[in-house]
């Protein structure tokens, strides 16, 4: 076990590496550098300005000694100040991370027991009632895009019924506030990341629920429910756990989509404005923060299907 | 204002366009309001020094000078917007929320008219269906058009909701145009360049796409300017004439109706313009139809901004018509965007915006001569050249100036959006509740 720790964390350094080469190095060569793009939008810029600029903001030299500054800083602790924001970037980072974390953990934590509880219901009489109910519903979640069902839930219960605000952080900072704020874009949050944790619960409890073991403790008298939460579900949780391990990286790359729509400032918004804004510390802390929570996920995730399946350990 | 001359000056600072602080060299301090700015020449456009604004040297000195690099990004209206004594407006900032909202209230050290709101929140709603939802939901009271909805979603909200809001169409200064290549060799025609122009019905287009609230552009200059000359020529719509040039220019209709020159090559250009602006990729399609119609092949191809300003546009890496806005404020002497010396290169950093690669010695003159012509009744005929050779050269096809669209509920009144570069709350302390 240990040993297997130790050369997960071995490649996760390596990948880190890795990643925030590749992302350096994307954001770099993406078209329009900062001085390309005020030359677009200035006409006061000359040439002499152009090439004083690139000189001073460091974008005359080569993009592997421009990394190399970047990641000696990096190193020390210093991942430099956001140009849109004006602060240190690991502090924009920070409040963008709270808010994303508001909104995501409750609707990841919604997601994954309405969605195994619905996965477990279906998979009880494949084929049934409720089973085609379960897969309506999964096949909504998946099909429906963000933006748009978002929008419904505004018009419902923001236009319509008055019920609920249409979106934005909360103006005050009070517990009702924030839960009122949260409210709609975590429903369209919850019932999009339901589907996959109802299908992948279905299909594995189908499975499960298939095997010998299943018969035998039925045969000696078990009742439904500890069949199915005791000897099932524990058989059925592999694929689930990798899903799960799936969303908890999501949580900290946040859901651009929804954020725009919910004007919620959160971490996929922050991305997004980064890279576009050429704001390259905040960007680059961002991907490397989604890629440490990856690989510690994906980390977890083998550790608990090794605890699940003592097969694996061997 | 000494202070923001001297940290605009320093190098170090690292501000974009520096020939403003090497033009001004002095600036004399006669009492605590009155100074005097010397310039090492002599223009009309002295007084439109937009760049230069005064700083408080009492607060920003100190940090300017702790890093003078790293003081664009570190003033306090940055990092501490809220400190009292940055603003001096009417309203002041007191609180921000990064990417969310700006909080103003009442600024005590405002010596005019006193605002009758005590508080307005500005908050940021990117996505226009959940803002035009917002507003509809009572979560934002009205929508300012210089950032607002799209005016055919505006224009479509207006059909619904004309008893809760008032509607106002304000047309501005930002005008959409086409920059034509002239590298190309068929658009270096000026022949080929008025049968775009004459295969377009600008009047139509308007009509049918804005229900002809925006004004059609004839040229960069707008109407409103005081140096605007409706006296010159402008070229009608006219397909038949469009036809007949095309035919003269050596362009024939091929089997396919598109046209061909003698030695076989179609009459066909790329329409570029950025991905994603529907108002933008609407005019494209409904072109595309117009020229088609006299045998002109157009193919859309669209990019994001950052790529098609960064790159295609400012690299002149169009081949043939690239589509997008520019300002036309008043009296703007078009050095930058017809000057020959401007048209971008590798040489010169790729700066300047005469994209299109227009050379004309006498506009190359008559650019030369504006600034330093000052007297305004002198320059009026300098002006209406400039417009005479645009109209007729053709290096660019003006559309139409866009207008924006600004909502709010009928319970206020006093909002005055202004058409130009100053956004709509500029008279924001005459914002008051209809009694």
């Amino acid at each position: 076990m240990l040993r297997l720790i130790g050369e997960r964390l071995v490649q996760a350094a390596v990948t880190v590496v890795l990643t925030s080469f590749a992302a350096y190095g994307l954001i770099g060569l993406m078209p329009g550098d900062p001085i390309d793009l005020a030359i677009a939008s200035d006409p006061r810029l000359s040439a002499a300005d152009a090439e004083r600029l690139r000189a001073l903001h460091g974008l005359d030299r080569p993009l592997l000694e421009r990394y190399l500054a970047w990641a000696a800083s990096a190193l020390a602790g210093e991942f430099g100040f956001s140009r849109l924001f004006a602060a240190p970037a690991h502090e924009v980072l920070a409040d963008a991370l709270i808010n994303s974390l508001a909104l995501l953990v409750p609707t990841t934590i919604a997601s994954a027991a309405i969605g195994i509880g619905l996965g477990i219901l279906a998979a009880r009489r494949p084929r049934g009632a409720i089973d085609a109910v379960v897969n309506a519903v999964a096949f909504a979640g998946i099909a429906m895009p963000s933006f748009w069902l978002g929008i419904l839930l505004i018009i419902l219960f923001a236009v319509m019924l008055g019920w609920l605000p249409a979106g934005g952080p909360p103006p005050e900072p009070t517990l009702s506030a924030w839960l009122r704020h949260l409210a709609l874009p975590s429903l369209t949050l919850t019932v999009l990341g339901l589907a996959a944790y109802a299908r992948q619960t279905r299909a594995a409890m189908i499975e499960a629920l298939g095997e010998p073991w299943i018969r035998t403790a039925r045969a000696k008298g078990a009742s439904l429910s500890r069949v199915l939460l005791r000897h099932a579900l524990p058989n059925a949780a592999i694929p689930i756990v990798t899903v799960a391990a799936l969303d908890f990286a999501t949580l900290v790359s946040g859901a651009l989509v929804v954020e725009t729509v919910f004007a919620w400032p959160g971490m996929g918004k922050l991305l997004y404005d980064a890279i576009l804004g050429n704001d390259y510390n905040v960007a680059l802390l961002a991907l490397l923060l989604a890629a440490l929570v990856t690989l510690a996920a994906s980390l977890a995730a083998d550790l608990i299907q090794l605890a699940l399946d003592p097969r694996l350990r061997r | 204002m000494v202070f923001a001359w001297e940290a605009g000056r320093e190098a170090a600072t690292g501000i974009g366009p520096a020939e403003l602080y090497r033009s001004l060299h002095r600036i004399t301090v006669i009492d605590a309001r009155t100074f005097t700015l010397h310039f090492d020449k002599l223009t009309f456009e002295y007084n439109a020094i937009n760049e230069l604004r005064p700083l408080p040297a009492h607060l920003e000195r100190a940090i300017w000078q702790a890093d003078p690099r790293a003081y664009r990004t570190r003033t306090l209206y940055d990092r501490e917007p809220a400190r009292p004594g940055l603003w001096s407006g009417p309203y002041r900032v007191v609180a921000t929320q990064a990417g969310a909202s700006i909080t103003l209230e009442r600024n005590p050290a405002w010596r005019g008219r006193e605002p009758p709101f005590r508080r307005i929140v500005i908050r940021t709603v990117e996505n226009t269906a959940a803002l035009e939802a917002n507003l509809l939901a009572g979560q934002v009271d009205m929508i300012a058009g210089e950032l607002g909805l799209p005016l055919d979603q505006a224009l479509a909200l207006e059909r619904r909701a004309a008893t809760r809001f008032r509607f106002h169409i304000q047309p501005g200064l930002v005008y959409e145009h086409i920059d034509l290549n002239l590298d190309l060799p068929a658009l270096a025609d000026r022949r080929v360049r008025e049968a775009l122009v004459r295969a377009i019905d600008r009047d139509q287009i308007v009509q049918r796409l804005f229900e002809g609230r925006v004004p059609v552009a004839h040229s960069f200059v707008n109407p409103l300017d005081r140096m605007h000359d409706p006296t010159v020529p402008r070229i009608p719509y006219d397909p038949e004439g469009a036809r007949r040039l095309l035919d003269e220019a050596g362009w024939r209709p091929g089997p396919d109706g598109i046209r061909r020159n003698a030695a076989g090559e179609r009459l066909s250009f790329e329409l570029m313009t950025t991905a994603g602006n529907r108002s933008r990729e609407l005019v494209q399609q409904v072109l595309q139809g117009m020229w088609r119609a006299v045998g002109i092949e157009v193919r859309i191809r669209n990019e994001p901004p950052r790529v098609f300003f960064g790159e295609t546009v400012s690299r002149r890496r169009f081949q043939g018509m690239a589509l997008f806005a520019w300002i036309s404020s008043p009296e703007n002497v078009p050095r930058t965007i017809l000057h020959s010396t401007e048209i971008p290169s590798e040489a010169r950093n790729w700066a300047g915006q005469n994209y299109t690669g227009f050379r004309h010695a006498e506009m190359d003159a008559l650019l030369e001569r504006l600034p330093i012509t000052l007297d305004p009744e002198a320059r009026r005929p300098l002006w209406r050249r400039v417009q005479e050779i645009y109209a007729t050269e053709i290096p660019v096809i003006p559309l139409f100036f866009r207008a924006d669209a600004h909502i709010w509920p009928r319970w206020l009144e006093g909002v005055r959006p202004t058409g130009h570069l100053a956004p709509s709350s500029l008279w924001v302390e005459e914002w008051r509740v209809v009694p």
